[in-house]
């Protein structure tokens, strides 16, 4: 991005219109023609030059912008994935890391309800077997057992404290599991914030090319219109709708922002003041 | 007590699909966005519908309002389960008819309240 955001060279080439027009002008007086339209075409040369640069230098920036992300996200181990190892078209690529996180998030979820889904029926037949027992135990202490009974107990209970340890091994290493599955959020934010930083990079190569563009006009000596103002305003509307409708997607910031509820009891409260 | 569970994301049909079976439902059948959802409700056998919002095709909000435009389907109880949370979109969806509002992220508890309420007052 370096000296994207340097228009000294376009302060310069103000500078030397002004002072070359005064030149063109007194050739002019002294009836120079030639001379002035060497003027002329030095000027013009040194505007088209100027579009150049600045052209240039914007292409530049968004290249680097867009080849630095590639490199980084490429050092990953994550994603090697990437056919042929050559350069490949980042922005493109922006929405296959995006496709890569969903996958990841989505693994994740899997497998942490896979393993729930496994634990609970282990965790339920432990309770399951305490309960049988705890019954087993207090008919024991109630009446007068034979020395058999409380054998079978004894045999009972190892058993019992056996299934314990093996349902505890089951449930820890499930918990584990559960645990390494959440390192997809380690990936998936380092991706996430590399798609962010190359959007903010775009986004603020986009406002340099619109203030470029505003010198460019400058220099080509065109104005621009303001007319398209007022079409923009009437479709806004109509975008604010289709936003309604589609959904404007999970909000940030709901604490502080006032129309958006920060939790259920203030969904309930609004449907409440409705009449729900 | 059928239900239809609509949701881009496959894991949280998922996780409402769980919830709703620890509250008891067992007969739960899945679509991924309005357009998929619309012909399954048309078939009929569907008694209860829990509709995400913001999805690809046709949003939960356009499946509601055509939910509740059709003769056939517009007492079908309606649960919307969304991360939608301006107000004016609440506001939104209680005008077209909805008969319940959870925001993600959600609980278990949160939701059975909803439902218990929902059928409480549709009998």
């Amino acid at each position: 991005m370096a000296g994207l955001e340097d228009f000294a060279d376009l302060h310069n080439f103000e500078e030397v219109l002004q002072g070359k027009a005064k030149e063109l002008l007194e050739l002019l007086d002294k009836g120079n023609f030639a001379g002035a339209m060497q003027i002329l075409a030095e000027l013009s040369e040194a505007r088209n030059h100027m579009l150049y640069q600045e052209v240039g230098r914007l292409t530049r920036g968004l290249h680097e912008a867009i080849k630095e992300f590639n490199i980084d996200v490429e050092n990953s181990t994550a994603f090697q994935a990437s056919p042929d190892g050559s350069e490949i078209s980042e922005v493109a690529n922006a929405n296959e890391r995006l496709n890569y996180v969903l996958e990841l998030t989505e693994n994740a979820a899997n497998t942490t309800m896979d393993m729930v889904d496994v634990s609970m029926p282990v965790a339920e037949e432990m309770g399951e077997q305490a309960r049988l027992l705890r019954q087993d135990w207090k008919q024991m202490a109630d009446s007068q057992s034979s020395l058999s009974e409380l054998k079978d107990l004894g045999r009972t209970t190892e058993s019992f404290l056996q299934e314990i340890e093996k349902g505890s091994d089951t449930l820890n290493k499930n918990f584990t599991e559960i645990l390494l599955a959440q390192g997809f959020q380690d990936i998936t934010g380092q991706l996430i914030k590399r798609v962010i930083g190359l959007v903010s990079d775009v986004e603020t190569s986009l406002v340099q090319l619109v203030a470029v563009a505003g010198k460019v006009d400058q220099i080509s000596g065109l104005t621009s219109e303001d007319a398209k103002d007022d079409a923009s305003e009437v479709d806004e509307k109509a975008v604010a709708e289709d936003n309604l409708v589609k959904g404007h997607g999970p909000q940030l910031h709901k604490e502080t922002s006032t129309d958006v509820v920060a939790d259920q009891d203030e969904v309930d409260d609004l449907l409440s003041s409705l009449g729900f | 007590m059928k239900i239809l569970i609509v949701d881009d994301f496959s894991t949280m049909r998922r996780i409402i699909k769980n919830l709703l079976r620890d509250l008891g439902f067992n007969n739960t059948v899945e679509a991924d966005d309005g357009s998929t959802a619309l012909p399954v409700l048309k078939n009929g056998g569907i008694d209860f519908l829990v509709t995400d919002w913001n999805m690809p095709g046709m949003s939960g909000l356009e499946l509601l309002e055509q939910v509740r435009a059709d003769p056939n389907l517009c007492k079908l109880p309606i649960l919307m389960v969304t991360a939608e949370a301006k107000r004016e979109q609440i506001i939104r969806a209680a005008q077209a008819g909805v008969n319940g509002y959870v925001v993600k992220p959600f609980t278990a508890a949160v939701l059975k309240e909803k439902i218990d309420k929902i059928f409480e007052r549709v009998g």
